[in-house]
């Protein structure tokens, strides 16, 4: 047999009916014979059928109808943000790209005029040799030139 | 209920194959139940709308990873309880008071006197008893608001409570002791004799 706290404890599942059957006939035996335990009982219905009173808002047709297309707006929202932060990297890699070959272009063309240059100013390369050289880098110009073109 | 599973299993199914017209059903048998359930968070119907919205679509981006080794509905809940969970959290922390109501609202629905022909002081005791009661449930730590709604409200057993917020059930049993106590004696002073 339960004393009255274990009662007590036990009066939210009973008035939820969430116990034990062979508890609820306990509880209902101990409330018939406890004045301080019916008390409690009764203020606990009160409380929780008053709170059931809260009556929650109604959807309307029109709520209704419209909440799928909520849905599916935000949804499409999300898909476009992600799109574009997807987006910018990709861009700065192609402007990156693009920068650095064009870098790397005029750079293997100025290393030409180098080398043409220092041909020109050697004191040790002959007049016929320095003729034939700067031939065979104005040909391996022109070639490259026509292949890139 | 095992037909209710069955039926969910298969919408789960089709919707991973992006069959959108099964997620708008899915949406149309939940949506209602979510909603109150984010109301009872929010006591704001807009706010409640984005929330449940904003829960389906962490449904639909993310049951690709439902393992089905609990039930749809046990998933969804916590998804939603996350969400209305992390949106009070926001409002504590910035301490948003909103003073306009939304008099354009499609909603419809009060609390409704059982009498057909209510005297204005019934109607004012009902409201007045219905504002005590709002404000003492706003008063309730939100875990014990979370178990409070889904008991209350929702009809959910304690088994099912505890599964959807991950607990023992003995704390589900505890923290709805605790709810329950802290509305008898905020409520205390009501005279329910009146009404």
């Amino acid at each position: 047999m339960k004393n009255c706290k274990e009662i007590k404890n036990l009066l939210i599942e009973y008035y939820y009916d969430e116990i034990e059957s062979s508890l609820k006939e306990e509880v209902r035996t101990h409330l018939d014979s406890c004045i301080s335990c019916k008390k409690e009982y009764e203020s606990i219905e009160k409380t929780l059928n008053h709170a059931l009173e809260i009556k929650r808002p109604i959807l309307s047709d029109s709520f209704k109808d419209d909440f799928y297309y909520g849905i599916k707006e935000k949804m499409n929202k999300k898909l476009l943000q992600s799109y574009k932060i997807w987006q910018l990297p990709v861009i700065v890699s192609i402007c990156l790209l693009i920068i650095f070959v064009t870098i790397n272009y005029k750079k293997n063309n100025i290393d030409e005029i180098d080398a043409i240059y220092m041909a020109l100013t050697s004191p040790e390369i002959s007049d016929t040799e320095l003729s034939d050289e700067i031939n065979t880098i104005a040909n391996e110009v022109i070639i490259e030139e026509l292949l890139v073109g | 209920m095992e037909k209710l599973v069955d039926v969910e299993k298969d919408l789960i199914e089709r919707i991973r194959k992006n069959d959108e017209s099964v997620f708008k059903e899915l949406v149309e048998m939940y949506k209602e139940r979510a909603f109150n359930i984010a109301y009872g968070f929010t006591h704001n119907i807009e706010e409640a709308k984005d929330i449940v919205q904003e829960s389906f679509i962490k449904v639909y981006e993310n049951i690709k990873y439902f393992k089905g080794t609990s039930k749809f509905f046990t998933w969804f809940y916590r998804i939603l309880i996350n969400l209305c969970i992390d949106h009070q959290r926001k409002k504590n922390l910035f301490k948003i008071v909103s003073i306009f109501k939304n008099k354009n609202s499609t909603i419809t629905g009060e609390v409704v006197s059982k009498s057909n022909n209510p005297k204005p002081e019934e109607v004012i005791e009902k409201t007045e008893l219905r504002n005590k009661i709002e404000k003492s449930i706003e008063k309730l730590s939100l875990k014990e608001k979370e178990v409070f709604e889904l008991k209350h409200y929702q009809g959910l057993k304690i088994k099912e409570i505890a599964e959807i917020m991950r607990v023992k059930e003995g704390t589900v049993k505890s923290l709805l002791f605790r709810a329950v106590n802290k509305l008898q004696k905020i409520l205390g002073e009501v005279k329910y004799e009146k009404l």
